[in-house]
């Protein structure tokens, strides 16, 4: 499959010189190429298990899927040197066109969404290509399977990034392969596992596909779940995506060792592949060097003790249980991933837990995952670089002349990075105030409008308020879901990204004007 | 050589003597003058209620007594010429101390309240110019309390002033954003902190005299027209009833509070060379157009969302809840809490925002916003154009970086603290609006919010909010690197403790 893409990268059918320079489009076109396969799947699901007849519209998507993928990856070449301002509309453009792809079953098919929803199909694409999780559709266990197998896998796409899919079929890209890489993946620089960028990105999808089925395999050897539903749940927990096949997620189950099951494939997925692939090549301790990621498991580890005492305390429920439903959700809103385990005499509805609670759950949502995975949120990496900053302002203020560093494990951190994390952070506060308010004036109560664009930004899926686990996104008005799927895409491209690539399009069609 | 031979002494370098000895005398004179001005004000309040004798009795001898030790103090007391920024911070918080110290004294002297707390939490809220008041039955209390509520506010705003516009620039430079609004063509040299107070206080008593006569004008009397003058320009919001300015149903007196509100957000800075007649400071400070726009905005969408077809009555309503959330003053607009959510975040998010700088105003504040924009726009253009060099600018005036690094870590203190606030007022049984709603509206020094019932507060409610207004007056930096400083040395204490326990062990 890699070998057939990377061939119509650089074989194309059209001779080399009526191929015209463009690298977005090409990067498009390779995009749109690898979804063709989910699609198949998910038709072919669809057919064999004879749930719903949503057969032909995923087949429809796959096929104008595949040629528009073919044209644009064929028609068009990448430039042989790119500047690092042709990066950011790149990952903009592949982005938008997954999303817009994404959404063509859900409205090709009337049992879904159809043309009248189209919005609602666009915001449902969004949710899965950003790993967020967030969902407008209603009574999900009623739809076919292979539909819900694709909604499954835009999450699994998603969660690793389109454009590092396609950087790893692309030709030698000159020095654009590793800043289209940092443009999409989160992380305080790039970290090379291999001299090619594109070795690099195939390594980071072979240790996801094998977090994916390592998940799968340890779901389906629970009792009560099947080989569907443990493959469909793997592909969003590696993602930290956190749609489900069931309206009740993983409450569906009712047990204890799929909620284990999926904390732990959530946590891997907060945590940096590039690390992984460090360890399963023997070097354990490097989880140990990285600092945030050792940060990030003493927050899950003291979030969990603070929720399961607020909820024993408060809430009355047993010792047991509040530690069982504590840890579940705080891995679930710590790691982005977006699943509930609402089910009968359990505290699974985080949105009806005591008020302090909550606050803790809200800051969980915004600090995320670590660096280097497929979490949402600001990173832990930033929130430490942040603490340190103001420690630092703190030094500064009580004696002026002296000169602080901001150090991380022993670890000088040029100015420039503690500048991007400060410049990230405040544009970070700046969407959320604007995304707030307009979604606040467009009737979503405060609550429900903070937290829902806490989660939009965070990729993380349920919010508080209104739009709690036990209920979804319809809560919020048509427009209002627009404005959140934008932050979501906002969210995943870390903010800077997206705003780049805006104002780079923006000005190339004011010049051509 | 000798220096090195000699024996290390516990008390220090003859320098350390000295620049110790200098920060107690500014401490000592700073109390001083905290003390004198509450001993002024306590006379003038005693003054103003002569007829309701036991309390008059009462603030005029802790008046007495408060003028003649601060007297005392500033006539034998003289200050560091240049104290440090430490000495600085330590100086203010003693100040707030007094001044939170006598004016507690003198509710519970004069019989305003018999607890111990609301004393506590109504004096700070006084000098922290926030509107939170726990004091019950207002319209019974003597006219000499009321007026002394009211000078409270007068004086914590002078005093913020005084700190936020003339010391901190001074002595802790980059630590207050100082804005545009100051600036005036051809001048560019910094006046020294004795004429910068001077033009401080003279625009500030001036705006006041100006806006008790416009109250006055509107129908108020003598005693209303001073207090309400007092609360307005330091955007306080005490007021002498029950439902504040809605007691006197009056549109003139709501349209007075709306100007003079609006008037308190503008630098003092900038209205001091207004009052000399040069104009051009407003069109030339990109500060003040910046502030008019969001206050424009702010009027228009607040009167937009909660309009009833009213016309000018909903102007009116739009209009003041704009200028006393921007301001930060805690005058309730009218049925906020019933306001759509629209309305509500708004005023939350302009509460927050706050006002120019060189105010008595809280919040974030006009430069610090300008800037934190600038700076995360500088950012994106570096990762387009790594090798440019970018500076940020407020107006035509350049912010050094270590000011933009004093901002930014600001803009993290004031999350820490509004999301503490808001965790610990949801463990007192807040609903998480209202828990936040009120943290950044204590924080900001502003008080009420909307949709948050100020009623009756618990013990744990009292002391964050108490807690929130401090930080929020002081400006954050002044109390945390006094509490740092304290804890390193109630450290270092221990560590000293230990080490000669070793050493008498031995």
């Amino acid at each position: 499959m890699r070998r057939a893409l990377r061939g119509v990268s650089e074989l194309s059918l059209l001779p080399q010189r009526r191929r015209r320079e463009n690298l977005p489009t090409h990067v498009v076109g390779l995009a749109l190429l690898f979804l063709v396969p989910g699609l198949m799947v998910a038709t072919a699901v669809e057919w064999a298990s004879n749930t719903s007849h949503a057969e032909m519209p995923l087949l429809v998507s796959g096929l104008v899927t595949c040629a528009a993928g073919l044209t644009l990856a064929a028609g068009f070449r990448p430039p042989d040197d790119v500047r690092p301002s042709d990066v950011f509309p790149v990952v903009v453009w592949t982005w938008l066109s997954c999303s817009l792809v994404g959404a063509l079953p859900y409205v090709l098919d009337a049992g879904t969404f159809g043309w009248s929803q189209w919005d609602s199909a666009l915001f449902e694409s969004v949710s899965g290509f950003t790993a967020s999780g967030s969902t407008v559709l209603v009574d999900i266990d009623s739809h076919g399977r292979g539909m819900l197998l694709w909604r499954q896998l835009t999450q699994w796409y998603g969660g690793m990034g389109m454009v590092v899919l396609a950087v790893s079929v692309l030709p030698l890209l000159g020095v654009g392969g590793q800043e289209l890489m940092r443009a999409e993946t989160p992380g305080p620089e790039s970290d090379r596992l291999a001299p090619r960028i594109s070795g690099t990105a195939k390594r980071l999808w072979l240790v996801y596909a094998g977090l994916t089925l390592a998940v799968a395999v340890a779901l389906f050897a629970v009792p009560g779940v099947g080989l569907y539903d443990a493959v469909a749940h793997a592909l969003t927990a590696a993602g930290t995506g956190g749609f489900s096949p069931h309206s009740d997620s993983i409450g569906h189950f009712d047990s204890l060792a799929a909620e284990l099951v999926m904390a732990g494939g959530m946590i891997a997925g907060a945590m940096s592949f590039s690390l992984h692939y460090r360890a399963l090549r023997g070097d354990w301790r490097a989880y140990r060097r990285a600092s945030d990621q050792m940060l990030f498991l003493k927050i899950l580890a003291s979030a969990t003790a603070v929720i399961a005492l607020l909820l024993w305390l408060r809430q009355g429920a047993s010792f047991g249980l509040s530690v069982r439903d504590a840890f579940f959700n705080v891995v679930t809103l710590a790691t982005s991933g977006g699943f509930h385990n609402i089910r009968p005499g359990g505290l699974g509805d985080f949105a009806a837990w005591t008020p302090p609670a909550q606050v803790v759950l809200g800051l969980l949502m915004l600090i995320g995952g670590g660096a280097g995975s497929t979490s949402g949120g600001m990173k832990v990496f930033r929130a430490q670089i942040a603490a340190a900053h103001a420690v630092r302002t703190v030094r500064l203020a009580r004696r002026p002349r002296s000169v602080v560093p901001v150090k991380l494990a022993g670890a000088v951190i040029p100015e420039q990075a503690v500048g991007r994390v400060l410049g990230f952070g405040t544009l970070y506060i700046m969407s959320f105030g604007v995304g707030t308010l307009v979604v606040a004036s467009l009737g979503a109560d405060p609550v429900t409008a903070v937290s829902g664009v806490i989660s939009a930004l965070s990729n993380m899926g349920p919010a508080l308020g209104e739009a709690g686990p036990s209920s979804n996104f319809t809560v919020f008005a048509r427009p209002a879901r627009l404005v959140l799927a934008a932050l979501m895409i906002v969210g995943r491209l870390e903010i800077t990204a997206v705003f780049l690539g805006a104002a780079v399009i923006l000005r190339h069609l004011l010049r051509r004007r | 050589m000798r220096a090195a031979a000699a024996p290390p002494s516990r008390g220090g370098s003859s320098g350390g003597r000295n620049r110790a000895r200098g920060g107690l005398n500014l401490g000592l004179w700073t109390c001083s003058g905290a003390a004198a001005a509450c001993g002024t004000g306590l006379l003038a309040a005693a003054a103003a209620g002569l007829a309701d004798g036991a309390s008059a009795a009462a603030l005029s001898i802790l008046g007495g007594v408060c003028a003649g030790a601060g007297g005392l103090g500033l006539r034998r007391l003289r200050p560091p010429r240049h104290p440090t920024a430490r000495v600085t911070f330590a100086a203010a918080c003693s100040a707030w101390s007094v001044m939170i110290a006598v004016s507690t004294a003198a509710y519970l002297a004069a019989g305003a309240t018999a607890s111990l707390p609301d004393a506590v939490l109504e004096s700070i809220s006084g000098f922290c110019t926030t509107g939170i008041s726990v004091l019950e039955g207002l319209e019974s209390l003597p006219a000499g309390v009321l007026l002394w509520r009211a000078i409270t506010q007068w004086l914590g705003g002078l005093a913020a002033l005084i700190l936020l516009a003339a010391a901190l620039p001074l002595h802790a430079p980059g630590l207050v954003l100082p804005g545009d609004g100051g600036a005036v063509p051809g001048r560019s040299s910094i006046p020294d902190f004795g004429t910068q107070v001077r033009r401080l206080a003279t625009v500030y008593g001036t705006v006041t005299l100006v806006c008790a006569a416009a109250y006055a004008a509107a129908g108020m009397g003598a005693l209303d027209a001073f207090s309400y003058a007092f609360t307005t320009v330091s955007t306080g919001g005490f007021g002498n009833h029950a439902d504040g300015l809605g007691h006197f149903d009056s549109a003139a007196v709501e349209a007075v509070a709306t100007i003079f509100m609006a008037i308190a957000g503008i630098s003092a800075m900038t209205l001091w060379w207004v009052v000399r007649g040069r104009f051009e400071v407003l069109s030339r400070s990109f500060e003040f157009r910046t502030y008019a726009l969001v206050l424009g905005a702010g009027i228009a969408a607040l009167t937009a969302w909660t309009y009833s077809g009213a016309g000018a009555a909903d102007l009116r309503r739009g209009a003041f809840a704009a200028a006393a959330t921007m301001s930060s003053t805690g005058f309730e607009a009218p049925g906020w809490s019933g306001w759509p959510w629209g309305a509500q975040v708004l005023a939350v998010a302009l509460i927050a925002t706050g006002a120019m700088a060189a105010t008595a105003g809280g919040g974030f504040q006009m430069p610090r916003a300008i800037a934190a924009a600038r700076y995360a726009y500088r950012e994106l253009v570096v990762e387009i154009h790594p090798q440019t060099v970018h500076v940020v600018k407020i107006g035509r005036h350049s912010v050094s970086e270590r000011s933009l690094a004093l901002l930014n870590g600001y803009q993290i203190l004031f999350a820490v603290a509004m999301v503490g606030g808001a965790f610990t007022l949801s463990l007192a049984g807040r609903g998480l609006w209202e828990a936040a709603a009120a943290s950044v509206s204590a924080l900001a020094t502003m008080g009420p919010a909307p949709g948050v019932d100020l009623g009756a507060l618990g013990g744990l409610e009292r002391g964050v909010l108490a807690a929130l207004m401090l930080l929020g007056r002081l400006a954050l930096y002044p109390l945390v690197v006094a509490a740092v400083g304290v804890a390193a040395g109630a450290r270092r204490r221990v560590a000293a403790d230990r080490a000669d326990g070793r050493r008498t062990v031995r």
